[in-house]
C-alpha cells in the first residue's frame, strides 16, 4: 500500500525544485563574481596570503 | 620578556605547535591500528581471541582516530596558523585556544577508552556515546567562538577564500553533529538514537557523507588555498574559480548523502536525487583541483626540488581522483557492483591517504621548519618519504579495486539456468585474502614513510635554535566599518563575515531539509504495527550485543532490490522491517553475508558453534571467534528501562510487556539454553549473552506478522 502511495505521488517535483534551486544559486554566483570592476578586487584578494614575507 | 610588549602584537604559534605534535602522535596511532585491522581481515588469528581488540571493536577506533584525531588535529593546526596570518590578528584568546586543544585531546582519549570496550552507538563515524558527544559540542563551540572573535579582531579588511572554507566547516559540522547524535541515554555509556530504520539510515548518511565533505574536504581545501600559494609563492590560479568551487560544494554536497543507500528500501526518487547531485559534484571538484594544480604555473620545477610542493600537488591530484571516482560510484549500475565491497574501502583511502594524508604531510614539512625557525633537517629523506608513501597508496588502492570488483562480480555471477555461480558466500571471501596481504603491505609502506617523516621532523626541531623568536603580526589596512559601507568596491559580500556566514547556514539548511524530506514519507510505527512485531526483550538485549561487538562492520542487514541479492538472501528488505530499529543496522560493508533474513536459516546450535569458533562450521571463515559471549552475563535488570525508552520512541510495547520483561527474557533464555544443552552444548548458558545474541539472530527476517508480499 505504502509502496503504491509512494509510486503515485509526484515526488520528482521536489527533485526538480531542488535542481532549479541549485541552478539559481549557481547562476547568481557566476553573475556576482563577474560583476563590474571586480577583476582588480579579486586580484588583490588572491594576493592576501603572499602579502607578508615568509612567516 | 619585556612587560611593555603586547602579546597581541605577535601570532600565537605555541598553539599551532601543540596541534602539530598531536597530529603526528595520533597519526601514528591511527595508522598502526589500521594495519592491525588490515591484518585481522587477512588472517582471523590476529583478533587474538581478546574482546577489546577484535575487528568489530578496533575498526571504529581506526576510523575515528584517522578522521578526528589525525585529520582533526591537522586541520586545527593549519586553520590556526593560516587564519592568524590571513586575518593579520593573533587568535582571540589563549585560554580558548588551550581549552580547545586539551578538550579535543581529552575527547580522543575517551574515544580510545570506550570504543575498544564496546561502548558505541554503531553509527559510522559517529560511534562515540552521548557524554562524549556533548563534550564534542562544547569544544566545537569553543573553537567557533575563538575563530569568529579572531575574525572580528582582524586587521585585514578582506576575508580570503580559505577562511570561507573554514567558516563553512565550523557551521556545517556543528549542524551535522548535533542532528545526527540526538539520542536518549539508557546508562552512562549507552543510548538509543531517536531515529529508527530508514529514517536513521537517511540521517546517518546525510551525516556520514557530509563528514567526508566538511571534515575531510572543505577544511583541507581551505588549507590548499593557503599553503599551495605559500609554497610556490604565487597567488592561486583563479580566484573566481575558487569562489565557484566554494559555493558549489557548500550547496551540492549536502544533497548527495542518499548515494550511500542506492538499491535499498529508501524510496527510489530519493535515491535518484542523491545520484544526480553526486554527479554534479564532479564539476566543482575538478574545477578546484585544476585551480590548485595551475597555481604552479611557471614554477613546475618546484615539484622536483621542493618536497612540500611534491606532497601538496600529489594530494590535489588524489583529490581529483577520489572526486572522479565518487560520482562514478554513485551511478546506480556501478554502485550495484561496488557497494558493500572493498572498492569503497579503496575509494575512501584514495581520499584519506592521498588527499588528507599527503596534504597534511606537505603542510607539516612546511610548518615545522617555519614554526621552529630552522630549515628542514633533510630534503632527501622527505623525498624518500614521498615515494614510499606514494607506492604504499597505489598498492593499497589497486588491491582494493581488484578485491572489490572480484567480489562484486562473484556475488552477481549466474549460470545459464539462472542459479548463483558462487552460492557459498565464503568462497567469495577467501578469494580476496591474497589481496588483503597486498593491502597490508601498502599500509605498511605508508606507515614506514610516516616514520621517516617523524624522524626528519624531530631532527628538524632538535637542530633548531632554542631561543624563541615570535612572529610579529603583520600590519593591516582594515577600514572602519562605516567607511566600508560608503566605499562601493569594498561593499562586497566577501568582506562581511556575518552576512556570509548566514548565507552558508541558509544553503546548508535548505539542502539538508531537501535531503531529509524523504524521512517524512516513510511508513510510521503506527502503520507498521500491524505488519511487524517489535523485538522480544531478550532479542533486544541480543541486538545490543550485536551493536557492541561491531557485527555491522562486516554484515549488512539490507537486501538490495537486485535479482542476485534476492536469489542469495531472499526478498528485498522493506522499509517496515527495520522500522523499530533504533539504531538501524543496515551496514555498509559485507565482509560476511547479509543477515537481514538469517533467522531460522540454521538451528540454534549452529549459531552457538559458529560464534564459539566460526571455523568449526565454515572451515575457511574469516570471522573472529566470540567465545566470551558464552561467559558474559546478561544484565537483566536493565531490560525494563531499555523497553521503556523504546516505548517513548514509539515502539509499541505495552505496560504489561515492560513490567514483565525480565521474566519474559529469562524464560526465552531458558528455553534456548535448554535446547542447546540437549543438542550437546554445555549447560548454564541461560544467563549468558550468547543466548541473547542467538535469539536476536533467529528473529531477523522473522518479524512479520503477515506474510511478506513477494515482489
Ligand atoms: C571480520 C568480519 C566479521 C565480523 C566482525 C563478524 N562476522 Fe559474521 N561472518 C563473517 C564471514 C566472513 C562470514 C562467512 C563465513 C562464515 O559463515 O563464517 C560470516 C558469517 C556469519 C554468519 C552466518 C551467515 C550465513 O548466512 O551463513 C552469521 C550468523 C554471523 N556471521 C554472525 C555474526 C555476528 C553475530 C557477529 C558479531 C558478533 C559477526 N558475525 C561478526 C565475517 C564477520
Amino acid at each position: 500500500m505504502i509502496r503504491e502511495f509512494l509510486k503515485a505521488y509526484p515526488y520528482m517535483e521536489l527533485a526538480v525544485v531542488g535542481q532549479l534551486l541549485f541552478f539559481a544559486v549557481f547562476l547568481s554566483v557566476i553573475f556576482w563574481i563577474f560583476r563590474k570592476g571586480s577583476s582588480q578586487f579579486y586580484n588583490k584578494m588572491s594576493h592576501i596570503p603572499l602579502m607578508e614575507e615568509d612567516n | 620578556m619585556n612587560s611593555t610588549v603586547n602579546k597581541y602584537d605577535f601570532y600565537d604559534d605555541e598553539i599551532v605547535k601543540k596541534f602539530v605534535i598531536a597530529t603526528v602522535c595520533w597519526g601514528l596511532i591511527a595508522f598502526l591500528v589500521g594495519l592491525v585491522v588490515a591484518l585481522q581481515l587477512a588472517d582471523w588469528r590476529f583478533n587474538f581471541g581478546l574482546p577489546w581488540i577484535t575487528f568489530g571493536r578496533l575498526r571504529p577506533l581506526h576510523t575515528n582516530a584517522a578522521i578526528f584525531a589525525f585529520a582533526g588535529n591537522a586541520i586545527f593546526a593549519g586553520i590556526y596558523h593560516s587564519s592568524q596570518r590571513l586575518l593579520k590578528a593573533r587568535l582571540s584568546s589563549d585560554l580558548l585556544s588551550n581549552l580547545h586543544f586539551w578538550g579535543w585531546q581529552l575527547i580522543i582519549v575517551s574515544a580510545a577508552l570506550t570504543l575498544p570496550f564496546g561502548y558505541t552507538t554503531s553509527k559510522e563515524y559517529a560511534e562515540l556515546e552521548w557524554p562524549i558527544d556533548i563534550a564534542i559540542t562544547i569544544v566545537w563551540v569553543i573553537f567557533a567562538v575563538n575563530f569568529f572573535l579572531t575574525i572580528k579582531n582582524r586587521k585585514e579588511q578582506h576575508i580570503y577564500v580559505a577562511i570561507w572554507f573554514y567558516i563553512a566547516t565550523i557551521i556545517t559540522v556543528a549542524v551535522l553533529h548535533i542532528v545526527n547524535s540526538i539520542a536518549i541515554p539508557v546508562t552512562f555509556l549507552k543510548s538509543y538514537p531517536v531515529y529508527a530504520g530508514v529514517q536513521d539510515a537517511l540521517v546517518q548518511w546525510w551525516y556520514g557523507h557530509n563528514a567526508v565533505a566538511f571534515v575531510l574536504t572543505t577544511p583541507f581545501l581551505g588549507l590548499m588555498y593557503y599553503y599551495i600559494p605559500k609554497a610556490v609563492n604565487r597567488p592561486v590560479y583563479s580566484y573566481r574559480l575558487s569562489i565557484i568551487h566554494f559555493w558549489s560544494l557548500v550547496f551540492i554536497y549536502i544533497w548527495a548523502g542518499p548515494h550511500h543507500l542506492l538499491h535499498t528500501s529508501l524510496p527510489n526518487w530519493a535515491q535518484s536525487l542523491g545520484m544526480v547531485f553526486s554527479l554534479m559534484l564532479w564539476a566543482p571538484s575538478w574545477g578546484g583541483m585544476i585551480n590548485g594544480l595551475l597555481t604552479l604555473r611557471g614554477a613546475w620545477d618546484k615539484i622536483r626540488t621542493d618536497p612540500v610542493v611534491k606532497f601538496l600537488i600529489a594530494a590535489v591530484t588524489f583529490y581529483g581522483m577520489a572526486t572522479f571516482e565518487g560520482p562514478l560510484l554513485s551511478i546506480k549500475s556501478v554502485n550495484s557492483l561496488a557497494h558493500y565491497t572493498d572498492w569503497i574501502i579503496g575509494h575512501v583511502h584514495a581520499g584519506a591517504l592521498g588527499w588528507n594524508g599527503f596534504l597534511t604531510f606537505g603542510m607539516l614539512y612546511y610548518l615545522v621548519p617555519k614554526l621552529w625557525k630552522t630549515n628542514l633537517y633533510s630534503v632527501k629523506l622527505a623525498t624518500t618519504h614521498f615515494w614510499i608513501g606514494l607506492l604504499g597508496i597505489i598498492l593499497y588502492i589497486m588491491a582494493m579495486w581488484a578485491s572489490g570488483i572480484t567480489q562484486g562480480l562473484m556475488w552477481q555471477a549466474m549460470d545459464d539456468s539462472g542459479n548463483l555461480l558462487y552460492p557459498d558466500f565464503v568462497e567469495t571471501v577467501i578469494r580476496l585474502v591474497p589481496l588483503y596481504y597486498v593491502r597490508f603491505v601498502g599500509g605498511l609502506l605508508f606507515l614506514l614513510g610516516f616514520l621517516i617523516q617523524i624522524f626528519n621532523l624531530t631532527a628538524t626541531v632538535l637542530q633548531a635554535n632554542k631561543e624563541k623568536v615570535k612572529d610579529p603580526v603583520a600590519k593591516g589596512s582594515r577600514i572602519p566599518f562605516k567607511d566600508v559601507i560608503s566605499e562601493s568596491s569594498h561593499r562586497s559580500l566577501e568582506g562581511l563575515p556575518a552576512v556570509f556566514s548566514t548565507l552558508v547556514v541558509i544553503a546548508v539548511l535548505v539542502a539538508s531539509a531537501f535531503s531529509l524530506i524523504p524521512a517524512l514519507f516513510t511508513p510510521t510505527k503506527m502503520s507498521a504495527k500491524s505488519i511487524i512485531r517489535p523485538y522480544s526483550p531478550l532479542e533486544l538485549v541480543g541486538r545490543d550485543v550485536y551493536i557492541r561487538e561491531g557485527c555491522y562492520l562486516c554484515h549488512s542487514q539490507q537486501i538490495r532490490t537486485m535479482s542476485s541479492e534476492v536469489l542469495r538472501y531472499g526478498p528485498a528488505s522493506t522499509m517496515e522491517e527495520s522500522i523499530f530499529d533504533h539504531p538501524f543496522q543496515w551496514g555498509s560493508k559485507r565482509t560476511g553475508p547479509d543477515l537481514a533474513r538469517i533467522g531460522k536459516k540454521y538451528p540454534d546450535l549452529w549459531h552457538y558453534r559458529h560464534m564459539m569458533d566460526p571455523r568449526e562450521v565454515t572451515p575457511k571463515s574469516l570471522m573472529p571467534a566470540y567465545a566470551w559471549l558464552a561467559k558474559d552475563k546478561i544484565s537483566f535488570d536493565l531490560i525494563p528501562k531499555k523497553l521503556r525508552i523504546m516505548q517513548q520512541l514509539g515502539v509499541p510495547y505495552s505496560e504489561y510487556e515492560i513490567d514483565n520483561s525480565i521474566e519474559t527474557a529469562q524464560m526465552q533464555a531458558a528455553t534456548i539454553a535448554k535446547e542447546l544443552h540437549e543438542h550437546g552444548a554445555p549447560s548454564g548458558l541461560e544467563k549468558t549473552e550468547m543466548v541473547a545474541l542467538i535469539a536476536y539472530l533467529q528473529s531477523l527476517g522473522q518479524m512479520s506478522i503477515k506474510p511478506l508480499e513477494v515482489k
